[in-house]
Protein backbone atom coordinates (compact mmCIF):
# COMPACT_ATOMS: atom_id res chain seq x y z
CA UNK A 1 0.00 0.00 0.00
CA UNK A 2 1.47 3.48 -0.98
CA UNK A 3 2.01 6.08 1.29
CA UNK A 4 1.46 10.33 0.31
CA UNK A 5 5.04 11.67 -0.12
CA UNK A 6 6.52 14.42 1.90
CA UNK A 7 8.50 17.43 0.67
CA UNK A 8 12.12 18.29 2.17
CA UNK A 9 13.88 21.22 1.73
CA UNK A 10 16.97 20.17 -0.62
CA UNK A 11 20.54 21.11 0.98
CA UNK A 12 21.39 22.36 -2.46
CA UNK A 13 18.71 23.46 -5.21
CA UNK A 14 18.36 22.69 -8.47
CA UNK A 15 19.30 24.95 -11.46
CA UNK A 16 15.86 25.83 -12.93
CA UNK A 17 14.59 24.68 -16.34
CA UNK A 18 11.02 24.70 -15.97
CA UNK A 19 8.75 27.67 -14.72
CA UNK A 20 4.82 26.95 -14.02
CA UNK A 21 2.30 29.50 -13.29
CA UNK A 22 -1.09 29.31 -12.20
CA UNK A 23 -4.60 31.54 -12.26
CA UNK A 24 -3.74 35.40 -12.54
CA UNK A 25 -0.06 35.03 -12.53
CA UNK A 26 -0.13 32.82 -15.78
CA UNK A 27 -2.56 34.89 -17.39
CA UNK A 28 0.02 38.16 -16.44
CA UNK A 29 2.87 36.47 -17.62
CA UNK A 30 1.62 35.58 -21.20
CA UNK A 31 0.61 38.89 -21.57
CA UNK A 32 4.34 40.20 -20.79
CA UNK A 33 5.64 37.59 -22.80
CA UNK A 34 3.20 38.34 -25.71
CA UNK A 35 5.48 41.51 -25.87
CA UNK A 36 9.14 39.85 -25.66
CA UNK A 37 9.61 38.19 -29.08
CA UNK A 38 13.25 37.85 -28.26
CA UNK A 39 12.67 35.95 -24.90
CA UNK A 40 10.23 33.80 -26.48
CA UNK A 41 12.26 32.88 -29.44
CA UNK A 42 14.47 31.31 -26.46
CA UNK A 43 11.30 29.62 -24.67
CA UNK A 44 9.24 26.17 -25.27
CA UNK A 45 5.80 25.91 -23.72
CA UNK A 46 2.31 25.01 -23.29
CA UNK A 47 -0.55 27.12 -21.88
CA UNK A 48 -4.40 26.02 -21.00
CA UNK A 49 -6.79 26.35 -18.84
CA UNK A 50 -5.26 28.30 -15.07
CA UNK A 51 -1.94 27.16 -16.69
CA UNK A 52 1.45 28.16 -18.35
CA UNK A 53 4.75 25.59 -18.38
CA UNK A 54 7.97 27.19 -20.08
CA UNK A 55 11.00 25.23 -20.79
CA UNK A 56 14.52 26.62 -21.46
CA UNK A 57 17.90 27.90 -20.79
CA UNK A 58 17.65 29.24 -16.59
CA UNK A 59 18.82 32.65 -17.66
CA UNK A 60 16.02 33.45 -20.08
CA UNK A 61 13.05 31.69 -17.39
CA UNK A 62 10.76 34.63 -17.00
CA UNK A 63 9.75 35.68 -13.07
CA UNK A 64 6.49 36.58 -11.74
CA UNK A 65 4.79 37.05 -8.36
CA UNK A 66 3.64 33.36 -7.52
CA UNK A 67 5.75 31.90 -10.54
CA UNK A 68 7.50 28.11 -9.48
CA UNK A 69 10.75 27.07 -11.02
CA UNK A 70 11.18 23.10 -11.87
CA UNK A 71 14.65 21.21 -12.12
CA UNK A 72 16.32 18.49 -13.50
CA UNK A 73 17.58 16.07 -10.34
CA UNK A 74 20.01 13.64 -11.91
CA UNK A 75 18.62 10.88 -10.13
CA UNK A 76 15.21 11.45 -11.48
CA UNK A 77 15.81 12.19 -15.19
CA UNK A 78 12.34 11.94 -16.56
CA UNK A 79 11.19 13.97 -13.95
CA UNK A 80 11.00 18.10 -13.56
CA UNK A 81 11.06 19.06 -9.69
CA UNK A 82 10.73 21.99 -7.30
CA UNK A 83 14.25 23.51 -7.28
CA UNK A 84 13.71 23.80 -3.52
CA UNK A 85 12.48 20.90 -2.64
CA UNK A 86 12.67 17.10 -2.89
CA UNK A 87 10.70 14.14 -1.88
CA UNK A 88 11.53 12.33 1.21
CA UNK A 89 12.42 8.67 -0.97
CA UNK A 90 14.75 7.98 -3.25
CA UNK A 91 14.19 10.02 -6.10
CA UNK A 92 14.61 6.82 -8.31
CA UNK A 93 11.62 5.29 -6.57
CA UNK A 94 9.54 8.61 -7.22
CA UNK A 95 10.11 8.37 -10.78
CA UNK A 96 9.27 4.72 -11.01
CA UNK A 97 6.06 5.64 -9.24
CA UNK A 98 4.93 9.05 -10.99
CA UNK A 99 5.91 7.52 -14.71
CA UNK A 100 4.01 4.80 -14.12
CA UNK A 101 0.81 6.46 -13.56
CA UNK A 102 1.35 9.19 -16.22
CA UNK A 103 2.91 8.82 -19.90
CA UNK A 104 4.98 11.50 -22.12
CA UNK A 105 8.02 12.11 -20.50
CA UNK A 106 9.60 14.62 -18.93
CA UNK A 107 7.12 15.04 -16.61
CA UNK A 108 6.74 18.21 -14.42
CA UNK A 109 5.91 17.48 -11.01
CA UNK A 110 4.69 19.69 -8.22
CA UNK A 111 3.12 19.34 -4.62
CA UNK A 112 -0.46 20.89 -4.63
CA UNK A 113 -1.10 21.52 -1.00
CA UNK A 114 -4.93 22.07 -0.26
CA UNK A 115 -7.63 21.64 2.73
CA UNK A 116 -8.62 18.26 1.62
CA UNK A 117 -5.10 17.35 1.69
CA UNK A 118 -1.83 17.20 -0.01
CA UNK A 119 -1.64 15.99 -3.53
CA UNK A 120 0.51 16.07 -6.79
CA UNK A 121 0.31 18.14 -10.56
CA UNK A 122 1.95 15.91 -12.83
CA UNK A 123 2.04 18.01 -16.45
CA UNK A 124 3.85 16.44 -19.66
CA UNK A 125 6.62 18.57 -21.48
CA UNK A 126 6.36 16.48 -24.32
CA UNK A 127 3.84 18.68 -25.86
CA UNK A 128 5.51 21.44 -24.96
CA UNK A 129 6.23 23.59 -28.37
CA UNK A 130 8.07 27.40 -29.45
CA UNK A 131 4.73 29.85 -28.16
CA UNK A 132 3.00 32.09 -30.66
CA UNK A 133 2.98 35.68 -29.40
CA UNK A 134 -0.50 35.88 -30.33
CA UNK A 135 -1.74 32.84 -28.84
CA UNK A 136 -0.44 34.13 -25.73
CA UNK A 137 -2.41 37.33 -25.92
CA UNK A 138 -5.52 35.22 -26.10
CA UNK A 139 -4.76 33.41 -23.72
CA UNK A 140 -3.84 36.53 -20.87
CA UNK A 141 -7.64 37.54 -22.52
CA UNK A 142 -9.29 34.80 -20.93
CA UNK A 143 -11.99 35.31 -18.21
CA UNK A 144 -11.09 32.98 -15.76
CA UNK B 1 33.15 45.86 9.60
CA UNK B 2 36.84 47.64 10.29
CA UNK B 3 37.60 49.46 7.54
CA UNK B 4 40.41 47.48 5.86
CA UNK B 5 38.08 44.37 5.82
CA UNK B 6 35.69 47.15 4.30
CA UNK B 7 38.19 48.04 1.59
CA UNK B 8 39.44 44.24 0.98
CA UNK B 9 35.80 43.73 -0.12
CA UNK B 10 34.66 46.79 -2.34
CA UNK B 11 38.61 45.61 -3.54
CA UNK B 12 37.62 42.38 -4.37
CA UNK B 13 34.40 43.14 -5.79
CA UNK B 14 36.21 45.49 -8.37
CA UNK B 15 38.50 43.00 -9.05
CA UNK B 16 36.12 40.39 -10.15
CA UNK B 17 33.56 43.14 -11.78
CA UNK B 18 33.75 41.54 -15.53
CA UNK B 19 35.24 38.07 -14.61
CA UNK B 20 32.52 35.48 -14.47
CA UNK B 21 33.06 32.42 -12.04
CA UNK B 22 35.85 33.49 -10.66
CA UNK B 23 34.90 35.44 -7.20
CA UNK B 24 35.71 32.24 -5.34
CA UNK B 25 39.15 32.09 -6.92
CA UNK B 26 39.78 36.31 -6.29
CA UNK B 27 38.66 35.58 -2.64
CA UNK B 28 40.85 32.93 -1.61
CA UNK B 29 43.91 34.96 -2.90
CA UNK B 30 42.45 37.42 -0.15
CA UNK B 31 42.15 34.91 2.51
CA UNK B 32 45.67 33.63 1.87
CA UNK B 33 47.12 36.71 1.46
CA UNK B 34 46.03 37.48 5.28
CA UNK B 35 46.81 34.10 6.83
CA UNK B 36 50.04 33.85 4.72
CA UNK B 37 49.26 30.31 3.19
CA UNK B 38 49.61 29.60 -0.46
CA UNK B 39 47.04 28.92 -2.95
CA UNK B 40 47.32 26.41 -5.82
CA UNK B 41 44.65 26.95 -8.71
CA UNK B 42 43.87 24.11 -10.21
CA UNK B 43 42.56 24.46 -13.64
CA UNK B 44 42.62 23.68 -17.63
CA UNK B 45 44.68 26.73 -19.87
CA UNK B 46 42.44 29.28 -20.63
CA UNK B 47 39.92 29.84 -17.83
CA UNK B 48 41.39 33.30 -16.28
CA UNK B 49 43.38 31.77 -13.56
CA UNK B 50 46.44 34.36 -13.92
CA UNK B 51 43.58 36.95 -14.96
CA UNK B 52 41.58 36.73 -11.52
CA UNK B 53 45.05 37.16 -9.49
CA UNK B 54 46.87 39.69 -11.57
CA UNK B 55 43.33 41.68 -10.93
CA UNK B 56 43.46 41.44 -6.82
CA UNK B 57 47.15 42.42 -7.26
CA UNK B 58 46.48 45.35 -8.76
CA UNK B 59 43.43 46.41 -6.54
CA UNK B 60 45.80 45.33 -3.31
CA UNK B 61 48.68 47.70 -4.83
CA UNK B 62 51.42 44.99 -3.54
CA UNK B 63 55.06 44.64 -5.24
CA UNK B 64 53.66 41.60 -7.85
CA UNK B 65 55.70 38.98 -9.89
CA UNK B 66 54.22 37.12 -12.51
CA UNK B 67 55.88 34.40 -14.38
CA UNK B 68 54.99 31.68 -16.58
CA UNK B 69 57.29 28.81 -16.42
CA UNK B 70 58.48 26.31 -18.82
CA UNK B 71 60.41 23.01 -18.44
CA UNK B 72 63.82 24.81 -19.61
CA UNK B 73 62.99 28.08 -16.91
CA UNK B 74 66.43 29.53 -15.54
CA UNK B 75 66.44 30.16 -12.05
CA UNK B 76 67.63 33.52 -12.82
CA UNK B 77 64.07 34.65 -14.51
CA UNK B 78 62.99 34.11 -11.60
CA UNK B 79 65.05 35.14 -8.59
CA UNK B 80 67.84 37.58 -10.46
CA UNK B 81 70.73 37.33 -12.57
CA UNK B 82 74.22 36.88 -10.24
CA UNK B 83 76.31 39.93 -9.93
CA UNK B 84 78.97 39.74 -12.25
CA UNK B 85 81.26 42.53 -10.26
CA UNK B 86 80.73 40.76 -7.08
CA UNK B 87 81.43 37.29 -9.23
CA UNK B 88 84.56 38.94 -10.05
CA UNK B 89 85.37 39.03 -6.24
CA UNK B 90 84.13 35.33 -6.23
CA UNK B 91 81.64 35.97 -4.55
CA UNK B 92 77.85 34.72 -5.78
CA UNK B 93 75.18 37.29 -5.25
CA UNK B 94 71.76 37.49 -7.28
CA UNK B 95 70.65 40.86 -8.12
CA UNK B 96 66.99 40.41 -6.52
CA UNK B 97 65.73 43.97 -7.80
CA UNK B 98 62.09 43.79 -9.29
CA UNK B 99 62.14 39.88 -9.24
CA UNK B 100 60.29 37.26 -7.17
CA UNK B 101 62.52 37.56 -4.29
CA UNK B 102 60.77 40.89 -3.58
CA UNK B 103 57.59 40.76 -4.56
CA UNK B 104 54.91 40.49 -2.32
CA UNK B 105 52.31 38.68 -4.24
CA UNK B 106 53.32 36.36 -6.64
CA UNK B 107 51.74 34.21 -9.37
CA UNK B 108 53.76 31.33 -10.79
CA UNK B 109 51.54 29.68 -14.00
CA UNK B 110 52.52 26.02 -14.71
CA UNK B 111 54.75 25.63 -11.22
CA UNK B 112 55.30 21.76 -11.59
CA UNK B 113 57.47 22.42 -14.76
CA UNK B 114 60.23 24.36 -12.39
CA UNK B 115 63.40 22.53 -12.71
CA UNK B 116 64.60 20.67 -9.05
CA UNK B 117 66.91 24.03 -8.90
CA UNK B 118 64.12 26.35 -9.13
CA UNK B 119 61.53 24.58 -7.20
CA UNK B 120 64.08 24.17 -4.33
CA UNK B 121 64.83 27.63 -4.10
CA UNK B 122 60.78 27.93 -4.01
CA UNK B 123 60.41 25.51 -1.02
CA UNK B 124 63.00 28.28 0.89
CA UNK B 125 61.15 30.91 -0.02
CA UNK B 126 57.69 29.41 0.76
CA UNK B 127 58.34 27.91 3.86
CA UNK B 128 60.57 30.40 5.69
CA UNK B 129 59.91 33.29 3.88
CA UNK B 130 63.57 33.62 2.97
CA UNK B 131 65.66 33.72 -0.49
CA UNK B 132 68.61 31.38 -0.25
CA UNK B 133 70.74 31.08 -3.09
CA UNK B 134 75.05 31.02 -3.42
CA UNK B 135 75.50 33.86 -0.97
CA UNK B 136 72.67 35.50 -1.09
CA UNK B 137 70.33 35.40 1.73
CA UNK B 138 67.52 37.73 2.34
CA UNK B 139 64.05 37.92 4.02
CA UNK B 140 61.33 37.91 1.26
CA UNK B 141 58.29 40.24 1.73
CA UNK B 142 55.99 37.77 -0.18
CA UNK B 143 52.59 37.72 1.40
CA UNK B 144 51.13 35.06 -0.59
CA UNK B 145 52.44 32.55 -3.80
CA UNK B 146 49.96 31.71 -6.08
CA UNK B 147 50.35 28.66 -8.20
CA UNK B 148 48.88 27.47 -11.12
CA UNK B 149 48.84 24.06 -12.75
CA UNK B 150 46.80 22.14 -15.24
CA UNK B 151 46.28 19.25 -13.19
CA UNK B 152 48.07 17.93 -9.76
CA UNK B 153 51.40 16.08 -10.28
CA UNK B 154 51.38 12.50 -9.71
CA UNK B 155 55.10 12.63 -9.16
CA UNK B 156 55.88 11.93 -5.51
CA UNK B 157 58.32 14.55 -5.58
CA UNK B 158 56.50 17.22 -7.27
CA UNK B 159 53.31 16.26 -4.64
CA UNK B 160 55.80 17.11 -1.86
CA UNK B 161 56.47 20.54 -3.43
CA UNK B 162 52.86 20.96 -4.13
CA UNK B 163 51.90 20.03 -0.40
CA UNK B 164 53.33 23.44 0.53
CA UNK B 165 50.09 24.98 -0.90
CA UNK B 166 47.83 25.06 1.91
CA UNK B 167 44.55 26.23 -0.22
CA UNK B 168 43.18 24.49 -3.44
CA UNK B 169 41.64 26.13 -5.69
CA UNK B 170 39.68 23.85 -8.86
CA UNK B 171 38.33 26.18 -11.50
CA UNK B 172 36.95 25.02 -15.22
CA UNK B 173 35.81 26.42 -17.86
CA UNK B 174 32.40 28.68 -17.73
CA UNK B 175 29.28 26.55 -17.92
CA UNK B 176 26.66 27.32 -21.02
CA UNK B 177 24.01 29.92 -19.09
CA UNK B 178 27.18 32.15 -18.22
CA UNK B 179 28.33 31.98 -21.72
CA UNK B 180 26.78 35.43 -22.72
CA UNK B 181 27.92 37.32 -19.57
CA UNK B 182 32.14 35.88 -20.38
CA UNK B 183 32.14 37.20 -23.51
CA UNK B 184 30.21 40.84 -22.35
CA UNK B 185 32.74 40.89 -19.50
CA UNK B 186 35.86 39.80 -21.59
CA UNK B 187 35.14 42.52 -23.93
CA UNK B 188 34.61 45.10 -20.87
CA UNK B 189 37.80 44.05 -18.76
CA UNK B 190 40.29 45.38 -21.24
CA UNK B 191 38.96 48.84 -21.15
CA UNK B 192 38.17 48.71 -17.20
CA UNK B 193 41.22 50.04 -15.69
CA UNK B 194 41.44 49.22 -12.25
CA UNK B 195 43.58 50.94 -9.68
CA UNK B 196 44.74 49.94 -6.09
CA UNK B 197 41.79 50.73 -3.42
CA UNK B 198 43.26 48.48 -0.50
CA UNK B 199 46.85 48.00 0.48
CA UNK B 200 49.29 45.29 1.71
CA UNK B 201 49.06 47.39 5.00
CA UNK B 202 45.26 46.37 4.95
CA UNK B 203 45.93 42.44 4.36
CA UNK B 204 48.97 43.07 7.02
CA UNK B 205 46.62 44.88 9.84
CA UNK B 206 44.15 42.22 9.17
CA UNK B 207 46.48 39.09 9.36
CA UNK B 208 47.25 40.72 12.85
CA UNK B 209 44.11 40.60 14.00
CA UNK B 210 43.87 37.19 13.02
CA UNK B 211 46.89 36.10 14.80
CA UNK B 212 45.74 37.19 17.84
CA UNK B 213 42.69 35.27 17.70
CA UNK B 214 42.22 32.48 20.79
CA UNK B 215 39.91 30.17 18.59
CA UNK B 216 38.74 28.31 21.79
CA UNK B 217 35.65 28.69 20.88
CA UNK B 218 35.67 27.21 17.44
CA UNK B 219 38.29 24.45 18.05
CA UNK B 220 35.54 22.02 19.13
CA UNK B 221 33.98 22.61 16.17
CA UNK B 222 37.06 21.75 13.98
CA UNK B 223 37.52 18.41 16.17
CA UNK B 224 34.20 17.80 14.89
CA UNK B 225 34.43 18.64 11.71
CA UNK B 226 38.18 16.28 10.86
CA UNK B 227 36.50 13.71 12.75
CA UNK B 228 33.56 13.97 10.87
CA UNK B 229 36.30 14.16 7.36
CA UNK B 230 38.13 11.16 8.91
CA UNK B 231 34.14 9.04 8.97
CA UNK B 232 33.60 10.01 5.44
CA UNK B 233 37.15 8.42 4.35
CA UNK B 234 38.55 12.10 4.01
CA UNK B 235 41.60 12.20 5.67
CA UNK B 236 43.41 15.65 6.42
CA UNK B 237 47.23 15.74 7.25
CA UNK B 238 48.10 16.60 10.52
CA UNK B 239 49.88 19.83 9.14
CA UNK B 240 47.10 20.62 7.00
CA UNK B 241 44.21 20.12 9.85
CA UNK B 242 46.83 22.86 11.79
CA UNK B 243 47.63 25.14 9.51
CA UNK B 244 43.89 25.17 8.94
CA UNK B 245 43.49 27.42 12.06
CA UNK B 246 45.26 29.97 10.25
CA UNK B 247 42.14 30.30 7.43
CA UNK B 248 40.00 29.77 10.00
CA UNK B 249 41.61 32.94 11.97
CA UNK B 250 41.50 35.31 8.73
CA UNK B 251 38.15 34.07 7.85
CA UNK B 252 36.56 35.79 11.19
CA UNK B 253 39.35 38.71 10.45
CA UNK B 254 37.67 39.64 7.22
CA UNK B 255 34.46 39.26 8.19
CA UNK B 256 34.81 41.59 10.96
CA UNK B 257 34.70 39.72 13.59
CA UNK B 258 35.97 39.99 17.26
CA UNK B 259 36.88 36.02 17.51
CA UNK B 260 36.51 32.58 15.25
CA UNK B 261 32.65 31.04 15.27
CA UNK B 262 31.36 28.57 13.43
CA UNK B 263 30.49 30.69 10.53
CA UNK B 264 34.11 30.51 9.59
CA UNK B 265 34.90 27.08 9.87
CA UNK B 266 34.12 26.67 5.76
CA UNK B 267 38.06 27.12 4.49
CA UNK B 268 38.41 23.54 5.57
CA UNK B 269 36.53 22.59 2.41
CA UNK B 270 39.81 24.14 0.43
CA UNK B 271 42.66 22.39 2.54
CA UNK B 272 41.14 19.08 1.45
CA UNK B 273 43.64 18.42 -1.73
CA UNK B 274 41.50 17.25 -4.55
CA UNK B 275 38.39 17.94 -6.06
CA UNK B 276 37.15 14.87 -5.28
CA UNK B 277 37.94 15.38 -1.77
CA UNK B 278 36.20 18.97 -1.54
CA UNK B 279 33.28 17.83 -2.98
CA UNK B 280 32.64 14.72 -0.75
CA UNK B 281 33.97 16.85 2.41
CA UNK B 282 31.82 19.52 1.39
CA UNK B 283 28.88 16.92 1.47
CA UNK B 284 30.21 15.11 4.70
CA UNK B 285 30.21 18.87 6.39
CA UNK B 286 27.26 20.10 4.96
CA UNK B 287 25.35 20.39 8.51
CA UNK B 288 28.52 21.76 10.44
CA UNK B 289 29.09 24.79 7.43
CA UNK B 290 25.35 25.45 7.39
CA UNK B 291 25.87 28.67 9.11
CA UNK B 292 28.82 29.68 6.77
CA UNK B 293 28.46 33.19 6.18
CA UNK B 294 31.44 36.15 5.43
CA UNK B 295 30.21 39.61 4.00
CA UNK B 296 34.28 39.93 2.40
CA UNK B 297 34.02 36.84 1.03
CA UNK B 298 30.93 35.31 0.37
CA UNK B 299 31.42 33.25 -2.85
CA UNK B 300 33.87 31.37 -1.07
CA UNK B 301 31.82 31.20 1.51
CA UNK B 302 29.14 29.65 0.02
CA UNK B 303 31.27 28.03 -2.53
CA UNK B 304 32.62 25.68 0.52
CA UNK B 305 29.28 25.19 2.52
CA UNK B 306 26.50 25.41 -0.17
CA UNK B 307 24.60 26.72 3.10
CA UNK B 308 21.73 29.08 2.76
CA UNK B 309 23.15 31.58 4.79
CA UNK B 310 26.23 31.91 2.46
CA UNK B 311 23.88 32.05 -0.40
CA UNK B 312 21.81 34.36 0.40
CA UNK B 313 24.18 36.53 1.50
CA UNK B 314 25.62 36.79 -2.07
CA UNK B 315 22.13 37.29 -3.75
CA UNK B 316 21.66 40.14 -1.36
CA UNK B 317 24.75 41.72 -1.75
CA UNK B 318 23.84 41.72 -5.84
CA UNK B 319 20.77 42.35 -5.40
CA UNK B 320 21.88 45.65 -3.11
CA UNK B 321 24.20 46.56 -5.71
CA UNK B 322 21.64 46.24 -8.79
CA UNK B 323 18.99 48.52 -7.23
CA UNK B 324 21.77 51.04 -5.87
CA UNK B 325 22.34 51.40 -9.88
CA UNK B 326 20.47 54.75 -11.50
CA UNK B 327 21.03 53.20 -15.26
CA UNK B 328 17.64 51.52 -15.11
CA UNK B 329 17.33 50.30 -19.11
CA UNK B 330 16.22 46.98 -20.05
CA UNK B 331 19.32 45.24 -19.77
CA UNK B 332 19.05 46.44 -15.72
CA UNK B 333 15.39 45.23 -15.71
CA UNK B 334 16.50 41.77 -17.20
CA UNK B 335 19.71 41.49 -14.30
CA UNK B 336 16.75 42.27 -11.46
CA UNK B 337 14.91 39.65 -12.90
CA UNK B 338 17.71 37.13 -13.05
CA UNK B 339 18.17 38.00 -9.20
CA UNK B 340 14.34 37.68 -8.88
CA UNK B 341 14.31 34.54 -10.08
CA UNK B 342 17.78 33.43 -8.39
CA UNK B 343 15.73 34.04 -5.01
CA UNK B 344 12.35 32.26 -5.80
CA UNK B 345 14.43 29.14 -7.27
CA UNK B 346 16.83 28.74 -4.06
CA UNK B 347 14.20 29.18 -1.54
CA UNK B 348 10.52 28.51 -0.58
CA UNK B 349 8.43 31.37 0.34
CA UNK B 350 8.09 30.21 3.79
CA UNK B 351 12.14 29.55 4.50
CA UNK B 352 12.69 32.83 2.96
CA UNK B 353 16.48 33.85 4.83
CA UNK B 354 16.06 37.38 6.82
CA UNK B 355 18.26 39.65 4.63
CA UNK B 356 16.68 38.20 1.39
CA UNK B 357 12.87 39.01 2.39
CA UNK B 358 13.10 42.91 2.53
CA UNK B 359 15.16 43.00 -1.13
CA UNK B 360 12.97 40.23 -2.18
CA UNK B 361 9.84 42.74 -1.40
CA UNK B 362 11.41 46.25 -3.63
CA UNK B 363 12.58 44.20 -6.20
CA UNK B 364 9.04 42.64 -6.87
CA UNK B 365 7.54 46.08 -6.10
CA UNK B 366 10.14 47.23 -9.41
CA UNK B 367 9.71 44.70 -11.68
CA UNK B 368 5.59 44.46 -11.02
CA UNK B 369 5.55 48.65 -11.46
CA UNK B 370 7.29 48.31 -14.94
Amino acid sequence: MGRPVAWIARTSPLAPAVAVAEGPAARALAARLAAEPDRLALLTGAASDDLLVLEGPSDALPWIDGIRYLGRDPRAPALRLPTTHTVDVAPELFEEAVTSRAAGVPLAVWPVFGNEGNSLRIVSLAPLRKLDAAALATFAGTSP
Amino acid sequence: MSDDAARLRDALRTATRGLVERETLAELVALCAVAGEHLLVVGPPGTAKSEAVRRVARVLGGRYFEYLLGRFTEPTELFGPVDLRKLRDGVVETRTEGMLPEAELAFLDEIFLGSTAILNTLLGLLNERTFRRGHTAVESPLRLCVGATNALPDDETLAAFADRFLVRCFVGPVADPQLEDLLAGGWSLARTPLAASASIADVDALATRARNFTLDAVRPLLGEALRTLRNAGITLSDRRAVKAQKLVAAAAALAGRDEATAADLWPIVFVLPTEDAQERGREALAKLLADAVNPTLPAAAEAASLGPAARAQRIAAAARDLLASTDRNEAWRRKLEGVAREIDATFAADALPADLAPVRAEIAGILRGS
